[in-house]
């Protein structure tokens, strides 16, 4: 009932270091176990979990960027330093592209997964039952806030991290060293065009550029960046390397998600075996918490762009649109899956890389500083 | 620029049950003084307390003066011995006294010198009066002088001090609390031993005036905590408290959750530790269940027991309610998501049997694991509710019926009842009995969700209520604390146990002020005798 | 809160009304364990056999207590013909009261014909269809599929479950290399494009045993004529999803310690002492516990050689009746010789048959040569075939026996020791 609550609430900050890592973590991992391994053994062959490592770099790279940007605009988002950068008009105009990204990459994660859901596990349920049961619980937690959503993470990826480690371990038998040899067969060409592509899939946590003000120690927005990245690496480089490893690249390229398949493989001592659903579970927990971390992004930015008080209302018209999007935009799974492939990595690595460098560019030589 | 930095986590809009009334401008109106003529006064209260025919007034005239006294009281809530023995005697005794009784400081005299009675004050209106003798006071009135005397006798038969029902215990301390809040502080004091025990007072009800009493350890409690609890007691403006889940419900912070937000327990030593790490209890006049706040969850999951048996023992078992709780959580819907939607998940040799248990099995999986569940719950509320002989009967013949009969008949497969029955256990295995309950309303969800949409269902009824618990706070205090947000420190006492010697902190989030818990060093692990330094 | 909680009630309520999609009660569902695949050759149709696990008779009011006490069959046997092999497994339909429910078989057979003709066709769904499991066991015959279904395996109460414990049995010891789907593609795909599978066959062991019992004892024997005894000790190798051949007992051995390792297999040889012609030969049994093979190439300007290493470590297992003194140190280095040159022979016969008789690389030499020169591997990858028979071998083995099981010195001695 009455009184005020949050006036004197426990905590200091909003969200902590460690919250800050595992949303990170589930962000990163979510979005690239699902599909992403395919198409980086298309990509890269038997070199696709060396990119994976290559792309880590770069990502840690651009994550200096990002952590730095943080730390000169304290207690400023992306949509608000983007304001402050360049202006009211401009800063505006760029500043929206980030949640309207977010928007896009949570429409191709929850389509992905529900995707997943309906043609291996719920074949005669409508896709969209399944997409609209998704965002249904997505947006109810993202209006819970992002303190609800961290804390969700934080039980949900030591959760995740543990079951792909497990999945490792049961599969394991399956493994053969020499499908996954030899190493550059084709040259460093498969490798140096795997690590762009993945490294757009790893950019999404661009998206703790929205945390850090909210973090009770902004300064440490580098380190959670770079554990999470290499907790989420780890992952995707096990799922990758386990897909080559047992399926060999010319079975695991064409895979819709290699990481099911793996968990289809499992068969420990003849008993626990047909266990993918129970992994499938983790996976689409995980991707419903992500996207509505993605959707909390959203409402956020087009909040602050359009000087809303609170964000709260924006979060079931985001979902709609993200909602109608998946619906509306892939008549089927495998426009989907060349959008993902191909059309996106482009508009990722634009946002993701482009804007960001033009902003740090242009505050550079403007010279602007946060205020607070 | 930030125009909702941190506004954003707060509730978007704060429930409101009961807007405050400003109840001290009434009573400075409905209030007046006490008369100094006696007569006045009497009339007074026999209006007050017309059609009464407990109230008992009786004149006196003492000393050698012949003062004309008024004894006023509630028949049956006095100590008829006090006022008859210690009262009556002490004031005829005045006449044989060459003391004089009379003038400005007769009130004094009576008070000072001749009533044998230690708790004595002097009171000055008459809704004091009607307060007092409402409560089992005496209050004498005196010719000549607009005071009166308030002699505490409060004496009436109550419970004597029993073993609780509802917790019991192998090892530990067997006493329960009573209905009698006299009785429940003094046993807390007789444990907490401090004065640093404060013990603050509310008189909640209008009609009830039930007297209320918050108890916390100052020096170790989060003094906000104190301050909200007071705050959020003094808003509740009803017209009786007869038990404390009138306040409990009054004071949560999401009065619409089916998770209980606020522990109880009807046991001092329960309450005497949660005081001593840093919690509030709230005794309330009338009933022996004391509430604790704030709470969290894993308080649920524990029971006092826990801190007497041997940590290993205790962590185990905790890991096992646990485990009860997903089971009586979840057990129905895995199943019937299971053998309906993944029978890839079960072994090819129990999908087998299953599939030849269910052959010819009229009901759906569904329709026959809610018809269960709706029966067993019947059972249990049937032999909670009737007379203990009764109750040993349904029981028996609910064991036969669905046990024995209901499988022999063909109308329920006999892997729906292994279900059920072990869905019961785990339900029994949680310590606490409103959480149980929480968990018994969330299962028939779990069962709904689970059958139409599977083990995907189940995950999403699964979010959907860890989200819920995430955001939930109770005064402030993070309810999945120490998971999420999660503190390593904290887990000491969550799903494990460790040994008292290594539990040298208090939680974080609960006790603010004083870290040790044991005002010890904080290692203070045993170490045996060293042989070589004999 | 409220009007959220009123659009969950709402939406639930409507989901429970419209909603159990993929709602089957576990009665209404025939469990498929192994299904097995035929195809007369030059025909198009696809003929489907499955076995179904039976739970007919075994209802809840009978209190059978998991037995089958009404002595019905535990499975039943269901055919149909398609086009191809999921409209084979649809048009079941038409004869199932029950959906088919193929996620708990764990075994794929593949009959003579089919795996004659071609198995491209089956594979591609065995991939797709997402009941189909990678690792479900593959098995060709050289009968039918259907009459290696139909056949039941002594001591199981569902043939296919015995099929698949046989299999699991090879996984830890065995001559026979057993495969799951997974192995199986993965090898079709990969550069020899060769694979293979155990070869099930029905043997008529009993009359065998039979006959040669009556012929020792001169009369008729007083046994009831058994059916055919399903074994499986043999490997189909398949090269560009067709079959090829069918290794016999002692290649299947060899295959296996070539592609798998040793470990796990026996060998038995006749003991031939070189110093003393005269001791008395015997059946040797050696146990292989642990072991290894590497294959190493190397290239010079002769081509391709093949450097196959084999170590075994082995237990002796039996002496037969040769009267050998294993405590003696010469003896047992005698018998490793010998192992040596048995298991040397052995390799090089089966790696001559798949140079020369099958021309077919299911011996792992290309595999080897991809990892360790994959820059000289591209340039010989589109000759292979014609390479692979003209590939130089070289054997190595090396035996050594770690103990002799629970007793040393044979007791049983042909004449008594002075």
């Amino acid at each position: 009932m009455a009184g005020k609550k949050g006036d004197w609430m426990p905590e200091k900050g909003i969200i902590n270091t460690k919250q800050f890592v595992w949303l990170l973590f589930i962000m990163i991992s979510a979005f690239a176990t699902m599909q992403l391994p395919g198409m980086l053994i298309m990509q890269a062959g038997r070199d696709a979990w060396l990119s994976i490592l290559g792309a880590w770099l770069l990502d840690v790279m651009l994550a200096l960027v990002y952590a730095y940007m943080g730390i000169r605009f304290p207690g400023e988002n992306l949509v608000q330093y983007s304001i402050t950068i360049l202006g009211k008009y401009l800063g505006r105009l760029v500043g929206i592209l980030f949640p309207l990204f977010f928007l896009l990459v949570c429409t191709i994660v929850l389509r992905g997964s529900a995707q997943l859901v309906n043609i291996v596990f719920l074949p005669r349920t409508p896709l969209n039952v399944i997409l609209v049961t998704s965002y249904l619980v997505s947006a109810l937690i993202a209006r819970k806030g992002l303190e609800a959503i961290a804390r969700m993470t934080e039980l949900l990826g030591p959760l995740y991290l543990l079951s792909i480690i497990t999945l490792s371990f049961l599969v394991l038998p399956a493994f053969h060293m020499s499908r996954l040899l030899p190493q550059f067969d084709n040259g460093v060409t498969p490798f140096l065009t795997g690590a762009p592509l993945i490294l757009t899939n790893f950019g999404v946590c661009i998206i703790m550029a929205m945390y850090i003000p909210l973090c009770n120690r902004p300064e440490n927005g580098f380190l959670a960046k770079f554990s999470a990245v290499s907790m989420g690496a780890l992952v995707v480089c096990l799922v990758t390397a386990l897909s080559v490893g047992i399926f060999g690249i010319e079975d695991a390229q064409y895979m819709s998600s290699p990481g099911i398949q793996l968990a289809k493989m499992i068969n420990f001592s003849n008993y626990i075996e047909r266990v993918e659903m129970i992994w499938l579970l983790f996976l689409v927990g995980s991707t419903i918490v992500a996207s509505s971390s993605l959707i909390w992004a959203f409402g956020q930015g087009i909040a602050q762009i359009t000087g809303l008080k609170t964000y709260k209302p924006l979060i079931y018209p985001g979902a709609l649109i993200s909602l109608a999007l998946g619906i509306l935009s892939f008549p089927s799974s495998l426009q989907h899956t060349n959008f993902y492939h191909y059309t996106f990595p482009i508009v990722a690595a634009f946002v993701e890389v482009g804007l960001e460098l033009l902003l740090f560019a242009v505050a550079l030589i403007l010279h602007k500083r946060g205020t607070a | 620029m930030r125009p909702f930095r941190f506004g954003k986590m707060k509730k978007a809009s704060e429930p409101e049950l009961i807007q405050p009334r400003v109840a001290e401008v009434e009573t400075e109106l409905e209030n007046p003084k006490l008369s100094s003529s006696l007569a006045d006064n009497q009339t007074t209260m026999q209006t007050i307390f017309t059609n009464c025919p407990d109230f008992m007034y009786r004149e006196l005239k003492i000393g050698q003066e012949r003062v004309p006294v008024l004894l006023l009281y509630m028949n049956g809530l006095t100590d008829e011995q006090t006022v008859n023995g210690d009262i009556l005697k002490s004031l005829v005794n005045i006449k044989s006294s060459n003391i004089i009784v009379s003038g400005s400081n007769t009130i004094e005299i009576i008070k000072n010198i001749f009533l044998e009675i230690g708790n004595i004050t002097e009171i000055t209106t008459i809704g004091e009066v009607e307060e007092a003798v409402l409560t089992g006071s005496v209050v004498l009135l005196l010719e000549g002088t607009s005071k009166a005397l308030k002699i505490g006798t409060k004496g009436f038969d109550g419970r004597i001090v029993s073993e609780p029902a509802t917790e019991g215990v192998v090892r530990g301390p067997r006493e329960g609390f009573t209905e009698s809040l006299q009785k429940n502080t003094a046993m807390l004091r007789r444990k907490i031993k401090t004065p640093n025990l404060k013990l603050e007072k509310f008189v909640l009800g209008r009609v009830t005036k039930t007297e209320v009493n918050i108890a916390y350890l100052d020096g170790t409690v989060n003094s906000k905590v104190v301050d909200e609890v007071k705050k959020r007691l003094s808003l509740i403006d009803v017209d009786s408290v007869l038990e404390s889940a009138y306040i409990e419900e009054m004071i949560e912070d999401e009065p619409f959750s089916v998770f209980p937000q606020i522990d109880h327990s009807e046991k001092p030593d329960k309450i005497a530790a949660a005081i001593v790490q840093g919690q509030v209890a709230i005794f309330t006049d009338g009933t022996p269940f004391v509430l604790i706040v704030p709470t969290m969850m894993t308080q649920f999951l524990q029971s006092s027991e826990d801190y007497y048996d041997r940590s290993i023992y205790a962590t185990s078992i905790r890991l096992v309610r646990f485990v009860f709780l997903t089971l009586a959580l979840l057990l129905p819907a895995l199943y019937i998501a299971i053998t309906t939607f993944h029978r890839g998940l079960l072994p090819t040799s129990l999908l087998i049997s299953i599939t030849a248990a269910r052959e010819g099995a009229p009901f759906p999986t569904v329709i026959e694991v809610l018809t269960m569940e709706v029966t067993f719950e019947a059972l249990r509320e049937a032999g909670l509710r009737l007379p203990k002989p009764v109750g040993q009967a349904v029981s028996i013949v609910g064991g036969l019926v669905i046990g024995e009969a209901a499988v022999q008949a063909s109308m329920v497969s006999p892997v729906t009842v292994i279900i059920v029955a072990l869905t019961g256990i785990a339900s029994f295995g949680i310590p606490s009995y409103s959480f149980a309950l929480a968990i018994r309303i969330l299962r028939f969800g779990m069962i709904a969700l689970a059958s139409t949409l599977g083990l995907y269902g189940v995950l999403l009824g699964v979010l959907v209520m860890s989200a819920h618990l995430v955001s939930l706070r109770s005064f402030g205090v993070p309810y999945m604390a120490p998971f999420a947000p999660f503190n390593l420190k904290d887990m000491k006492d969550s799903l494990i146990r460790l040994p008292w010697w290594a539990m040298g902190d208090r939680p974080r989030l609960i006790a603010k002020n004083n870290n040790n818990r044991q005002r010890q060093k904080f290692f203070l692990k045993p170490v045996p005798p060293d042989d070589n330094e004999k | 809160m409220r009007k959220l909680v009123l659009i969950m009630v709402c939406l639930s309520i409507a989901l429970l009304l419209t909603g159990c999609w993929d709602y089957k009660e576990v009665d209404r569902l025939a469990t498929v364990m192994a299904i097995g695949v035929d195809r007369v050759p030059g025909s198009e149709i696809i003929l489907l056999t499955v076995q179904i696990a039976s739970t007919q008779g075994n209802g809840s009011n009978k209190q059978t207590g998991g037995q089958r006490g009404d002595g019905g069959p535990a499975y039943t046997v269901m055919n149909s013909e398609g086009k191809s092999l999921s409209e084979a497994i649809r048009n079941l339909g038409a004869q199932s009261t029950r959906r088919i429910l193929i996620s708990h078989c764990k075994l794929i057979v593949i009959g003579e014909g089919l795996a004659k003709t071609g198995i491209g066709e089956i594979v591609d769904d065995l991939k797709r269809d997402r009941q189909f499991r990678r690792t479900d066991r593959i098995l060709t015959t050289d009968k039918t599929a259907k009459e290696i279904l139909e056949k039941d395996i002594a001591l199981e109460q569902v043939p296919a479950r015995g099929l698949d414990l046989i299999m699991q049995n090879f996984e830890t010891a065995g001559p026979v290399l057993p495969v799951n789907c997974n192995d199986f593609f993965v090898r079709l795909n990969e550069d020899p494009h060769v694979s293979s599978t155990p070869f099930a066959q029905l043997q008529d062991i009993d009359k065998e045993v039979t006959r040669q019992l009556e012929k020792a004892v001169g009369r008729p024997l007083d046994s009831e004529g058994k059916p055919k005894t399903l074994t499986i000790a043999k490997t189909a190798i398949f090269k560009d999803q067709r079959m090829v051949g069918v290794l016999n007992e002692e290649d299947t051995r060899a295959h296996r310690w070539l592609m798998d390792s040793p470990k796990g297999s026996s060998i038995t040889l006749t003991y031939t002492p070189k110093a003393q012609p005269n001791e008395e030969k015997g059946e040797i049994q050696l146990d292989i516990i642990d072991g290894k093979t590497t294959i190493m190439p190397q290239i010079s300007e002769n081509g391709i050689t093949m450097n196959i290493d084999m170590r075994a470590k082995v237990s002796l297992h039996e002496t037969g009746s040769a009267d050998v003194n294993v405590r003696d140190a010469q003896k047992i280095e005698q018998i490793q010789q010998q192992a040596e040159e048995a298991m040397k022979r052995q390799l090089e016969h089966t790696i001559d048959t798949a140079q020369k008789e099958l021309k077919s690389d299911y011996v792992g030499f290309s595999e080897n040569l991809h990892n360790s020169f994959p820059v000289d591997w591209k340039q010989v990858k589109d000759q292979w075939d014609n390479i692979f028979p003209t590939v130089n071998y070289h054997v190595s083995c090396e035996v050594e026996i770690l103990n002799t099981s629970i007793i040393s010195n044979p007791t049983l001695r042909s004449e008594p020791e002075e």
